[in-house]
């Protein structure tokens, strides 16, 4: 038996063990390691609450000049809450486009709103200033619209001139008038008295021999008043004659206004050593505000200054409505400083000298509804109006869907009633019925199809992975991107939305055949797709910006699907 | 010494022994019956708990990581003599239900990252844990060395085959930031879809019962 053990059993199992070890070694080697190809995830969104794209162009959409990179400066009561998306405080625009978040664990809500300030000074243009109430952990878009030196929006007017000066002073009575147009007939003028010394920021004269003035009006054509505003109609941290902080802030009607810029020799001018008397023609088709009847001789008018570094608006005075020469209403507002002047009636969540009225202490929420429930479309805005039409205060939304809504905080107890318009693509698309703004928390207002819908829409769905270089970890990137679309018949593109990637993903809807494409900033990077156009099947999408996309398209859900890669740094 | 090889029983019919063992599925136990004259039936459980603390890495994401497995098994075999005169060679084969069969891998992250001017800590990031399961039936085969049961009181002896288990489901649960991992399930369950041989490499210690 142990002969047999040795010589038979042994070597038979010996060489099928060996078989059996073999078999095995080739199976496990044949597999791959578990953490091939696993690139830990991790999410951003929490660590960027409510995103806020700050769109900057031109308000002349025609213009092909657009603010391109620049520094801005976030002041106000919430600026140190606010950094860019992707994290720190060096607050730079890339591309026209400034990518805002608030800082990680930051809970905005209506009774405490972050609000802050972003103004910039960008040569060839208007100062930028954008004021921005954060209610609610939520994408939001603003999109400042950028008065050129160069060409005038619709709605504005402009005056580029040079005048010689002795020694920085306005040597004999001058007047700079800015001209009319069809889309805006009334024009304003800047008297200087003779003598008149220019000065700078700190009332030191400035010795110069040549005045440059660049001054943009803005009137009531095509809402210029109102979309171009300098740093939208509500103002957190006006402050009042005495330069005491208005409580709650104020809410503008605005009549007209300045944008005066003035160099001499180069040096910046902010202010005069005499009073010099700015005239601003008023839309006779205007109402007053404050009676709902036709804006007449004898109106009281109030008018203000805006700090073009802060962005804070400061009440001046009244002025009375008058007939100028030119037997138009106008009125004259004495400044001794720039930059922004405005005159317009304003109200107030408290009660305050000259406001017009007060509010009632509540808010109203605007729920809308998309008819058609699948549709995903660009910003929007929503216009609270008086009775008789005045815009007494606009919120601007994200991208319009079903389910939309914007809150107007502190809503004005207007005498008679309010109704709320809804703005897209420029137009109105909606109007409520008259309400009681007092005693209405709510309003639903349904966006008809024929308003959004696209002729042939697509729709489109993201998914953006930010790679981390050399690592097993990738980041999910929580951003708005800006999308542009093709002006038909052109080579230009004009931003029409805004598309807010959370934690990587993000769907809306694009029309068949038109031509688009998404650029944003973030983590100091500007990232731009290929030119692409939208079709009913896989499309290539060229590179740029190290932003990779492929597509692939379902017909079944009429989905085209963009898959996106774009390196980030991760430290 | 070689195993009980002067004790050497030549009639399997109506043998009834005990084994425990040993070896890469665990640890366990058999009733072992012999009925018929070449080939006894195994009926037996054995289970696996093991864990590994820090066996993976992840290049780039300061974490520690534990691995757990468990297998836990019922088994029914038969163990066949195919050679007459080598009654030390079994050719085993039967199944066994994993009731339990998974591997776990926690990750949870150490370092401290930097998001612009924020400092986002391990607490900020959450935890990760990655799932797999082979729960089901797992055919076997394989081979048994030396005799199925003692001639007397005891004997050992080995077995060497495999398990081939059903595909692995795998299934990944994040945490805070790492929220949005089960987005990886795809590509882990194809990482993982060939991994579904048990090696068994086993020594039994048998008490003969009757």
């Amino acid at each position: 038996m142990k002969k047999i053990f040795k010589k038979t059993t042994l070597p038979l199992a010996s060489v099928v063990f060996m078989s059996l070890l073999v078999v095995m070694t080739v199976l496990m080697y044949a597999c791959k390691k578990p953490t091939d190809g696993i690139n830990i995830l991790v999410d951003s969104q929490s660590l960027s609450p409510a995103p806020t794209m700050i769109s900057f162009v031109n308000a002349d959409s025609t213009s092909v000049n657009q603010p391109g990179d620049f520094a801005v400066s976030i002041t106000g009561p919430g600026a140190s809450l606010v950094q860019m998306v992707s994290g720190g405080t060096t607050f730079q625009v890339s591309h026209g486009i400034l990518s805002l978040s608030l800082v990680k664990g930051t809970v905005p809500s209506l009774t405490n709103p972050v609000i802050f300030t972003v103004t910039a000074q960008v040569a060839g243009f208007a100062p930028f200033i954008q004021n921005v109430t954060i209610t609610q952990d939520a994408p939001s878009l603003y999109v400042v619209k950028a008065l050129d030196y160069t060409t005038s929006a619709a709605g504005t007017t402009l005056l580029k001139s040079s005048t010689a000066l002795t020694g920085g002073t306005v040597s004999s009575a001058l007047t700079l008038t800015t001209p009319t147009n069809t889309n805006m007939t009334e024009n304003a003028k800047i008297a200087f008295t003779a003598g008149t010394q220019l000065q700078d920021g700190n009332k030191n004269a400035i010795n110069a021999g040549t005045l440059t003035s660049n001054i943009v009006q803005l009137g009531v054509g095509n809402n210029a008043l109102t979309e171009d505003f300098p740093g939208g109609l509500y103002a957190a941290d006006a402050l009042d004659q005495n330069g005491a902080a208005i409580s709650g802030g104020v809410n503008f009607v605005p009549a007209g206004l300045l944008s005066i810029s003035m160099t001499a020799d180069g040096n910046t001018v902010k202010n005069f050593s005499k009073p010099v008397n700015v005239t601003v023609e008023l839309n006779s088709n205007m109402n007053n505000f404050a009676t709902g009847t036709a804006l007449k001789v004898g109106d009281a008018l109030p008018y203000w200054s805006q700090n073009d570094v802060t962005g804070q608006w400061k009440y001046e005075g009244n002025a009375t409505v008058a007939l100028d020469g030119s037997n138009k209403l106008s009125v004259v507002m004495p400044i001794t400083h720039l930059s922004n002047w405005m005159c317009g009636w304003f109200w107030s969540a408290t009660s305050t000298a000259g406001a017009t009225f007060t509010a009632c202490g509540s808010n109203l929420t605007v729920n809308l509804t998309t008819a058609d429930a699948n549709f995903k479309g660009g910003n929007y805005t929503v216009y609270l109006l008086s009775a008789y039409g005045n815009i007494v205060a606009s919120k601007k939304g994200g991208d319009l869907h079903n389910g939309s809504s914007v809150t107007f905080k502190n809503v004005p107890n207007i005498p008679g009633q309010g109704k709320v318009a809804v703005y897209y693509k420029g137009k109105s698309v909606a109007v409520s019925s008259l309400f009681a703004t007092c005693s209405t928390p709510t309003l639903n207002i349904t966006v008809p199809t024929t308003a959004t819908a696209f002729a042939d829409p697509v729709n489109v769905k993201l998914n953006i992975t930010g790679l981390c270089n050399g690592k097993q970890v990738s980041v999910l990137p929580s951003a708005p991107f800006q999308l542009y679309q093709q002006i038909a018949g052109t080579q230009a593109f004009q931003p029409v939305g805004v598309v807010n990637i959370v934690n990587g993903v993000a769907s809306t809807q694009l029309e068949n055949n038109a031509v688009y494409y998404l650029g944003t900033y973030y983590n100091k990077t500007y990232y731009q797709t290929g030119n692409f156009t939208i079709t009913k099947a896989a499309i290539t999408i060229p590179p740029l910006t190290g932003f990779n996309v492929v597509t692939a398209y379902d017909a079944g859900s009429n989905t085209l699907s963009f898959t996106g890669t774009i390196p980030v740094p991760c430290n | 010494m070689a195993p009980n090889a002067s004790t050497i029983s030549t009639n399997l019919p109506h043998h009834w022994s005990f084994q425990l063992e040993g070896g890469t599925q665990g640890v366990g136990g058999d009733l072992r019956y012999g009925a018929f004259q070449r080939t006894s039936f195994r009926l037996g459980a054995s289970f696996i708990p093991v864990t590994a603390n820090n066996a993976l890495s992840l290049p780039g994401f300061q974490s520690t990581n534990a691995i757990n497995v468990n297998f836990y098994n019922i088994h029914l075999l038969a163990d066949m003599v195919p050679f007459k005169g080598a009654r030390g060679i079994r050719v085993v084969a039967g199944a066994a239900y994993l009731y339990k069969a998974d591997g776990g891998l926690n990750v949870t992250p150490t370092g401290s990252y930097t998001y612009g001017s924020t400092t986002v800590t391990g607490t900020d990031i959450g935890n990760l844990d990655m799932n797999v399961s082979w729960k089901g039936i797992a055919p076997y085969l394989g081979l048994g060395l030396f005799r199925s049961f003692p001639s007397h009181l005891f004997n050992f002896n080995l077995d060497l085959g495999t398990y081939y288990m059903s595909q692995p489901k795998t299934h990944i649960i994040g945490t805070g930031l790492l929220s949005d991992n089960y987005q990886l399930e795809p590509q882990f369950n194809e990482n993982l879809k060939e991994y579904r041989w048990l090696p068994v490499l086993q020594l039994n210690f048998n008490f003969k019962l009757k």
